[in-house]
């Protein structure tokens, strides 16, 4: 257990990092709207083991918003938002259950579970993170079209970032 | 009660994430202002028919002191009237210099003070001719605040004790102008800024508005001033303004419609602009 604490841990700290210091930084939009974000946290959600518990991942889930709130200046909107993808998260694990169920001690991630499951699972995650955030950062279902073209935007462009993290760093 | 805890144990985890997007939340509502302001509007939306029932039982209870009150103005009205400085000519030259203000009686029907961005809501709307943008006073004493939103029968408010309002006004009968704003948490104490050091003035001047603007007509007298100083350093007087009126009591307001608003502002815009 406290060697996972200590590698999670560092996850934690490097995704933070990433996000403040480099992926804060790549946007691009038109009008007065930034389309294309790119938000590469939600990856510690995904691959967060199976022997954690579904209110331990929310309370690590809101932290790690809160400091990303920090940095984006929006108190709340990115702790929602992940927040709402660990609690989903648990309900998607059991929708996409293999024949014969999980292993003990895995993690759903590439190592374990193949190509094929993890990237339809992290694409339901990761589009339901953004859904999710743009929606709260919005606000208002007056600008549905706004809400929906950032999350498509943004979604596919955080999807190519955490595939390519998640192939060249390959997380147990 | 030992079931009750059973259940919220076995569901632990709907506990967890309700409260913490509970607390997430209230944190976008209160420290986004983007977020804020559609809350707000939101809420004033969907509140304002419950509100105004509300209002309407409390009403019971003030019925005196608002006869009261429209009494002691009938009164004063009456008093012109009969010393003759009400008299028609007069009536026409006040309406040519004042310009022809449209005044429409509102009465609150929501009213908030206890935080540092109050608001109103007032039961008239669109319909019966205000939008954003007007003056909102309680009387010849005092100002309640700017209308900001307005549905067909109802309008949001700016109160006066808000952070970001701010009133055109001058020291009466000595013509120095400045802004009359609300820094302090004291609902009856606002701030006079912008006067510069070589004006003079006494504790318990009269502070009104300007009629700068085009939301308030000139001479609505606003509060006395209860003390000021020079902050080191400083080219301008800190004022502080004891109000006449006690906004937390108010019941009915009117609407000022500056009907030469768009003219005067198709002149002034453009300066403000350059």
């Amino acid at each position: 257990m406290s060697d996972q604490i200590l590698k999670y841990g560092f996850w934690f700290i490097a995704l933070t990092l990433a996000q403040i210091l480099i992926f804060r930084g790549i946007a691009f939009g038109w009008g007065d709207q930034y389309y294309f974000q790119v938000l590469i946290y939600p990856l510690l959600i995904l691959i967060m083991p199976l022997n954690f518990s579904r209110v331990q991942i929310m309370l690590i889930a809101f932290s790690m918003g809160l400091i990303i709130d920090l940095f984006y200046l929006s108190p709340g909107v990115h702790s929602a938002a992940l927040v709402f993808t660990a609690f989903i998260r648990k309900i998607v694990l059991n929708l996409m259950e293999p024949r014969g169920g999980y292993k003990v001690n895995s993690s759903p991630t590439l190592y374990y579970m193949g190509m094929n499951w993890f990237l339809s699972f992290s694409a339901i995650l990761i589009f339901l993170h953004h859904l999710v955030y743009f929606s709260l950062e919005v606000f208002s279902f007056q600008f549905a079209v706004t809400i929906w073209l950032k999350t498509l935007f943004s979604f596919l462009t955080s999807y190519l970032f955490i595939l390519a993290i998640a192939v060249i760093l390959n997380p147990k | 009660m030992i079931s009750l805890i059973h259940f919220i144990i076995k569901h632990g985890a709907i506990f967890t994430f309700l409260f913490l997007q509970t607390i997430c939340m209230w944190m976008i509502v209160t420290f986004n202002d983007h977020q804020r302001e559609i809350f707000l509007h939101n809420t004033v939306l969907i509140t304002s028919g419950a509100q105004e029932r509300i209002s309407n039982i409390y009403d019971y209870w003030t019925l005196y002191s608002i006869s009261d009150s429209l009494a002691s103005d009938n009164a004063r009205l009456k008093e012109q009237l009969f010393s003759g400085t009400a008299s028609p000519q007069y009536l026409d030259n006040e309406l040519d210099q004042h310009g022809k203000d449209s005044i429409i009686a509102a009465k609150i029907i929501y009213n908030r003070i206890s935080g540092t961005n109050n608001h109103l809501l007032i039961n008239r709307g669109k319909s019966h001719g205000i939008d954003r943008g007007m003056g909102v006073i309680t009387g010849k004493k005092g100002v309640a605040g700017i209308t900001k939103a307005c549905t067909q029968n109802y309008c949001s408010v700016i109160s006066i004790l808000h952070s970001q309002a701010s009133i055109s006004s001058k020291i009466n009968n000595r013509g120095y102008f400045g802004s009359l704003v609300w820094r302090s948490t004291n609902p009856r104490l606002l701030q006079l800024e912008a006067i510069p050091v070589h004006a003079t003035f006494e504790v318990g001047d009269t502070v009104v508005t300007s009629g700068f603007s085009t939301i308030f007509p000139e001479g609505i007298l606003l509060g006395t001033i209860k003390s000021f100083e020079i902050p080191s350093g400083s080219n301008f007087y800190r004022i502080e303004v004891r109000t006449f009126n006690d906004l937390s009591k108010a019941k009915y307001v009117y609407v000022v419609n500056d009907l030469h608003k768009t003219e005067k502002d198709s002149l002034l815009l453009p300066l403000l602009n350059e």
